[in-house]
């Protein structure tokens, strides 16, 4: 299955989506902190499914002062979704037994 | 060349007119010399091959010669008579309050210079009297008188034990019939009715000299024979006995000092029959044939000359019997001859085939024990990994501080944080090792299903549903591992792009932005390092491994009569996991509870035997293979199946077994050639065991051995010898049965201990001489 995450801003908030549902809430009233753990749960991979994101509108955001670190932040979420189809995964214990006729 | 042996009809209780004066009838009126051809006749129809005039306490030495004459002569009147032996039936007093008892002696005697002394001996110390007796001293006397070397039979006609019934008996004439019977003095005892020697075989069942119990006929009146005389009814009485050797004083003594090999002897059918060399034919005993010569005389030549079995290096042999002109008659086809030829069953048990084809042992799929050592491995390295981990996180807790700043403690920048991510917890895949054990068990399903000719198919489709069971496990396992491996490497991923996030965030941000975030960094590791430390220390139980499965390790198959058993070394074993430490570590770190205290790199590498460099997963996995190979070493024995009586490992019990084994399958082979069988057995084992196996073989079976050991040639009592010897490549050889003339001598000269164990073998004869 295909997943499509988003970063916004919305109410003086960058907000992350996974399949248009709001996955985190990041106040700009609060310091906030994003662990390696949560960019992996964000993008819940599971073997084989493909991960998209879509463009950050910076024009729809120009006035927004979290414009600059949302777009930073988006950067490195695109970075992640570019690289995932090139990872190398080690399956050479997978090899299917075909059973004999 | 020496003679071969037969089977021979023996009567060695006959009078004639020379016991009148015991007689009160005139039973013995008739059988004079003038007489001879009616006892002749009489013996001839009853194919007694041997006898002797036994006369009461007399000795006529005319009828002896006179007899002899007849049968040695050229015309061959009487043809299964083969020899006379000069003999005497005595009256004998072993103790002064006991009846006197009836003893016959058989003279050696070979010229008439001896029976003469015979005759000349006892008319000098004549009994007149019907009831006289000699005292056994004086008959001691008469006998050294005579100065021949004799055989003394004594009359026994009733059980050892039995007081009641038959005149005349040794058991009668002494208070321990036992202890003369011990001495050797007394060769054989002469019974008169089958159920008698029932009877003293069974006295003597317990007695450890194995005495010879003969038949006579006792027959007085030559016209009757085999009765006593023609008013006998005594047509139940046995009146011969039958052995295996040539008719002679020698032979007889040989038979009476082993009636084990002697007595009841058949001849077989199929044997090979002769061999000729150098234009000489010599003939092959159907029974027990010894080869013995020294070193380089041809022996094994000979022996595979008639086995017609050459190996690959042994066309020298060929050559030498080809310069010697060697045929063999042709009475069996090759594939009836069971040749063991020198030193194969040494190469055999040095490659671990000693039973070659013959005699298969069990193997062993010691699968169930590789896989639950592999399993103990990785949780044993899981443990240790995780336990240097834990101490990692516990550690780095020790003199860590973090200054708290009110003045940036709160304050907040518009960036999103993302703090450099720990290194990735484990590269263990968790499935890894599940999803290896479902493939083995498909695999193996898959190899069993391939094996359709053995299964039934209602079986194939039993194993057919498991296959397709465990197979849906299998990729719901294999789904998790390939998660697992996609996360690992999409944590790694994260980690890289979250470095550059922060070096971009860095430039992009001011002064207080980066005093407040990389305050905030180092409060957010400060913490995060006392709550792994705490997680670290949460009291879950490590190094909980799992049991090494021994349970399968051992197993039995029978053949001929045989067991076969291979066990693994580890079967069984209930300290499996200590003996795997002790492999695996150093000395002082060989229990759990040592090696709990490892929780630093350092002090694994040097805990782990031998490592080289730091890598101490791959050195434990190296020990892990040699413990495998150590413990899945076979030990293979064998033992008979109705005994239970195991043999042992060494080769030269080995060899035991398998010359048993090989000559208990009946129908294969009719002729056994073993080029010296007593390698590697020790003089024990060759007299406790290799003696009564090849002696239940010397009917069956045609042997022929090469053999440097006198005591299989003098024990095994063999029915020929071979005598071999070479110069300038030519093979000379002689043969004949032990009794032959001159053969004796040589096995004694020739063998090393040959003079010894003839000696053992004889000391009865030479006690009582």
């Amino acid at each position: 299955m295909n997943k499509v995450i988003e970063l916004r801003i919305e109410d003086n908030k960058i907000v992350l989506l996974r399949d248009d549902q709001p996955i985190v809430n990041i106040d700009s009233d609060n310091q906030k902190i994003v662990k390696a753990e949560d960019l992996l749960s964000l993008f819940d991979y599971s073997y084989g499914d493909l991960v998209s994101i879509k463009p950050f509108d910076k024009e729809k955001y120009k006035e927004s002062k979290l414009l600059a670190p949302a777009e930073l932040f988006y950067g490195m979420l695109k970075d992640i979704v570019d690289k995932v189809p090139n990872l190398q995964l080690n399956d050479d214990n997978t090899k299917d037994i075909v059973k004999a006729n | 060349m020496g003679m071969l042996n037969s089977i021979i009809n023996v009567d060695l209780h006959i009078h004639s007119f020379a016991s009148k004066y015991k007689e009160d009838k005139s039973v013995v009126d008739e059988s004079t010399v003038d007489n001879l051809d009616t006892l002749l006749e009489k013996l001839n129809f009853n194919h007694i091959n041997l006898f002797a005039f036994s006369d009461h306490n007399r000795f006529d030495e005319n009828l002896f010669w006179k007899a002899k004459e007849i049968i040695d002569s050229d015309n061959q009147k009487y043809p299964e008579i083969k020899n006379i032996l000069p003999s005497v039936e005595f009256d004998v007093t072993f103790e002064k309050s006991k009846p006197s008892c009836h003893v016959i002696v058989i003279f050696d005697a070979v010229d008439k210079s001896h029976t003469q002394k015979i005759e000349k001996e006892i008319l000098a110390k004549k009994l007149t009297q019907k009831d006289d007796s000699y005292f056994i001293d004086d008959f001691q006397l008469l006998l050294s008188g005579i100065g021949l070397n004799t055989l003394l039979i004594a009359c026994q006609r009733k059980g050892l034990d039995t007081k009641n019934g038959g005149a005349n008996c040794l058991s009668d004439a002494c208070d321990d019939v036992f202890e003369i019977l011990e001495t050797g003095y007394i060769s054989a005892l002469e019974y008169q009715k089958p159920n008698v020697q029932g009877m003293i075989k069974k006295s003597l069942s317990k007695f450890k000299r194995n005495v010879s119990t003969i038949a006579g006929s006792d027959c007085h009146q030559w016209k009757a024979y085999p009765k006593h005389d023609e008013n006998s009814a005594n047509i139940y009485r046995s009146y011969y006995f039958t052995i295996k050797a040539l008719p002679t004083f020698l032979g007889l003594l040989l038979a009476f000092t082993s009636p084990e090999t002697r007595f009841n002897r058949k001849e077989l059918k199929n044997s090979i029959s002769s061999f000729s060399i150098n234009g000489q034919t010599f003939y092959l005993s159907p029974g027990f044939n010894a080869i013995i010569g020294e070193n380089g005389s041809g022996k094994t030549s000979l022996l595979v000359g008639i086995s017609n079995t050459f190996r690959n290096n042994e066309t020298y042999i060929k050559d030498i019997l080809k310069r010697n002109c060697f045929e063999r008659s042709e009475e069996i086809l090759d594939s009836q001859i069971k040749t063991i030829h020198q030193s194969e069953l040494v190469v055999n048990n040095n490659d671990g085939s000693v039973f070659g084809t013959d005699g298969k042992f069990p193997t062993i799929d010691s699968s169930q024990f590789k896989t639950s050592v592999d399993a103990y491995k990785n949780a044993l390295i899981s443990s240790i990994k995780t336990n240097i981990s834990n101490n990692v996180k516990i550690s780095s807790i020790n003199g860590l501080e973090f200054s708290f700043d009110p003045d940036l403690d709160g304050k907040k920048t518009y960036f999103i944080d993302v703090p450099a991510s720990e290194p990735t917890a484990s590269a263990i895949n968790p499935h890894e090792d599940r999803l290896k054990n479902l493939n083995l068990i498909l695999k193996t399903i898959n190899d069993e299903l391939r094996s359709n000719d053995y299964y039934s198919a209602k079986e194939i489709e039993k194993l057919s549903t498991s296959f397709d069971t465990i197979y849906a496990i299998r990729e719901a396992v294999k789904k998790k591992y390939l998660n697992f491996n996609a996360n690992s490497a999409l944590y790694s991923l994260i980690s890289e792009c979250e470095s550059s996030y922060n070096t971009r965030k860095k430039s992009l941000s001011n002064d207080e932005d980066n005093k407040i975030s990389e305050y905030c960094s180092k409060k957010n590791s400060f913490v995060t390092k006392v709550l792994q430390a705490i997680k670290a220390n949460d009291g879950v139980e490590l190094f909980n491994l799992p049991k090494i499965d021994v349970s399968v390790g051992s197993k039995e198959d029978s053949s001929g009569g045989f067991t076969f058993k291979t066990t693994l070394a580890y079967y069984q074993n209930k300290n499996i996991e200590l003996d795997y430490l002790k492999k695996v570590f150093n000395s002082g770190c060989q229990t759990i509870d040592d090696i709990k205290l490892l929780k630093t790199k350092d002090l694994i590498i040097h805990a782990v035997s031998k490592v080289k460099g730091e890598d101490w997963e791959a050195r434990i996995g190296d020990l892990t293979s040699a413990f495998l190979a150590d413990e899945c070493l076979e030990d293979k024995e064998v033992f008979e199946t109705s005994s239970k009586d195991k043999m042992g490992n060494t080769l030269g019990e080995k060899s035991i077994v398998f010359y048993k084994f090989i000559t208990q399958k009946t129908g294969d082979y009719q002729c056994y050639l073993i080029d010296q069988p007593e390698d590697n057995v020790s003089n024990y084992r060759i007299s406790k065991y290799l003696i009564p196996y090849l002696e239940r073989l010397r009917d069956t079976f045609q042997l022929i051995i090469v053999t440097h050991n006198p005591l299989l040639v003098i024990n095994m009592d063999v029915d020929n010898v071979i005598y071999t010897e070479k110069t300038n490549n030519i093979i000379k050889v002689s043969s004949g049965c032990l009794e032959s003339p001159g053969n004796l001598k040589k096995i004694s000269d020739m063998m090393d201990g040959g003079k010894d164990a003839l000696e053992k073998r004889l000391k009865i004869y030479e006690q009582s001489n």
